[in-house]
């Protein structure tokens, strides 16, 4: 028999520690703010935390204990022993009200998307960045393509990828192509 | 016939199914549609209005030397001439602008028509394209249930889901013949049914010959458990979808025929640039308003080959 998931307010402290996170990344936008009238659930292996509408919510209250959902609402991202790592499909609500975030260029969009880490020469601008913390990497168009930290090498500056949108493609790569619709 | 028949053992079919459409559509028909799988059907994407417009994606994409132009059937289909890159792979997909989906395959989500406000199921929902634009659809509100089965589909299913920005759905897994288990009535319903796949022969060659007439009576009963499963959770009053990319009358017609003479539904009549559904065939002679269905050919309508019916629940 599978447990009906646990609806989390915005004061418990897991999604508390999704604020601290989005609190960071924002430049100090709340979770309120950002996800307005929500829940949340743990869903899934490893475990997401999702926020859920509350017309969602009580569809998933109405469902036998037999049907514990794979994944709803939207996913905000995984909780660590210490800090929760965001998303990528929290990206662009999260850039959408964030205050700080880099702008890198076109080739440095395209190195980030690989993956790479990437030299100072490709930021264009930054926007309340600070060092050693994780901000919103922005390509010439104002689209969220990742996280990063700046952060200060032996010889010099660096933005280090932590995630990109270029994940998709390669999770995408390791074999859920070529399915029919 | 003789001579379509050694085309058609030249290009690799199995003879029985080549028949099979003789008998159904005569040999120029045929003919032509063997012709088309061959040389394949213009590639296809659906601009994804969740995260962005039309006239943006287009300006992006002609930006980078893409050659697009309007689809005719659907609102946000875009055919695509000239692709310098990879379609996969470019910013914007990743973004969540556009999906990869053929024309036809954009309609039953049109056809569903769902509203903001409704409770919709997609019974058979990976990899997503359908469920994607569903939501797409209802804005991101109300509510959509997504279903399957199968632990690799449904990643791709939470994959789509997730870069394409859609927020009103719940995923099950489970399998779709026991929808009633659920305990929920609903809207609409879109039944994506697996089938035999004869409509995607041009970019799946092993099709020609990996169906045999066994595997179409076998998909045919699935179908067939799969849409009574359906129209038993569906409210009355709402409507259920039905499609495949098979072009056998026995997952299509024959299907719709096996409910629509119960009379608990109500044929929907369509009229979406396609034909109508087969009524004569073989020894068959099904109810003229089968013919509400429609059918998308890769010869006629340069798409998929496709199969649409609209029911609505009385």
């Amino acid at each position: 028999m599978k447990k009906t998931p646990e609806f989390l307010s915005y004061n418990h402290p897991i999604v508390q520690l999704a604020n601290q996170a989005i609190l960071d990344i924002t430049g100090g936008v709340p979770i309120e703010q950002i996800l307005p009238d929500s829940a949340f659930i743990e869903l899934g292996r490893p475990t997401m935390l999702y926020s859920i509408s509350v017309e969602l919510k009580e569809i998933i209250e109405s469902l036998s204990s037999s049907f514990r959902p794979e994944n709803a609402g939207l996913c905000l991202g995984t909780r660590r022993k210490t800090r929760f790592d965001l998303s990528l499909e929290s990206l662009p609500i999260i850039n959408y009200y964030t205050r700080r975030f880099i702008v890198v260029d076109k080739k440095g969009e395209q190195e980030f998307l690989y993956g790479h880490n990437l030299e100072k020469k490709r930021i264009i601008k930054e926007f309340n960045v600070i060092k050693h913390s994780r901000c919103i990497v922005r390509n010439v168009n104002g689209e969220a393509i990742g996280i990063g930290i700046l952060e200060n090498s032996s010889e010099s500056s660096q933005l280090r990828n932590i995630q990109d949108l270029g994940y998709y493609l390669r999770k995408e790569n390791m074999g859920l192509r070529k399915m029919k619709d | 016939m003789v001579n379509l028949l050694e085309k058609a053992q030249k290009l690799g079919y199995r003879l029985k199914l080549v028949e099979r459409w003789i008998s159904f559509w005569g040999e120029e028909f045929t003919e032509a549609l063997l012709k088309a799988n061959e040389q394949g059907v213009t590639r296809a994407i659906r601009v994804n209005t969740l995260r962005t417009s039309n006239t943006t994606l287009r300006e992006q994409l002609e930006k980078k030397e893409f050659y697009l132009e309007k689809s005719k059937f659907v609102p946000n289909g875009l055919l695509i001439y000239n692709e310098p890159l990879p379609l996969g792979a470019t910013t914007e997909y990743l973004l969540g602008y556009y999906t990869i989906q053929g024309i036809a395959s954009q309609l039953p989500a049109l056809v569903l028509e769902p509203h903001q406000h409704e409770k919709v199921l997609d019974m058979t929902a990976a990899p997503g394209g359908k469920a994607t634009q569903i939501a797409a659809i209802m804005k991101n509100r109300g509510i959509l249930i997504c279903l399957d089965w199968s632990p690799r589909r449904l990643r791709a299913l939470q994959f789509n889901m997730g870069r394409l920005n859609v927020q009103n759905q719940v995923i099950l897994r489970m399998d779709a013949k026991k929808v009633e288990q659920i305990g929920i009535k609903f809207d609409k319903i879109l039944l994506d049914a697996p089938c035999t796949g004869s409509g995607i022969i041009y970019k799946d060659f092993s099709r020609k010959k990996s169906r045999s007439e066994q595997d179409i009576q076998q998909m045919s009963k699935i179908q067939k458990i799969l849409l009574r499963g359906g129209l038993n959770v569906l409210k009355k009053g709402g409507r259920l979808v039905y499609s495949t990319c098979s072009l056998e009358p026995e997952e299509n017609e024959e299907v719709i025929a096996a409910v629509y003479s119960q009379g608990e539904v109500r044929m929907e009549k369509l009229d979406l640039g396609g034909t109508p559904g087969l009524i004569n065939y073989k020894d068959k002679e099904l109810d003229e308003k089968i013919s509400y269905c429609q059918r998308f050919f890769p010869h006629t309508t340069k798409t998929e080959g496709f199969f649409i019916c609209s029911l609505r629940k009385v």
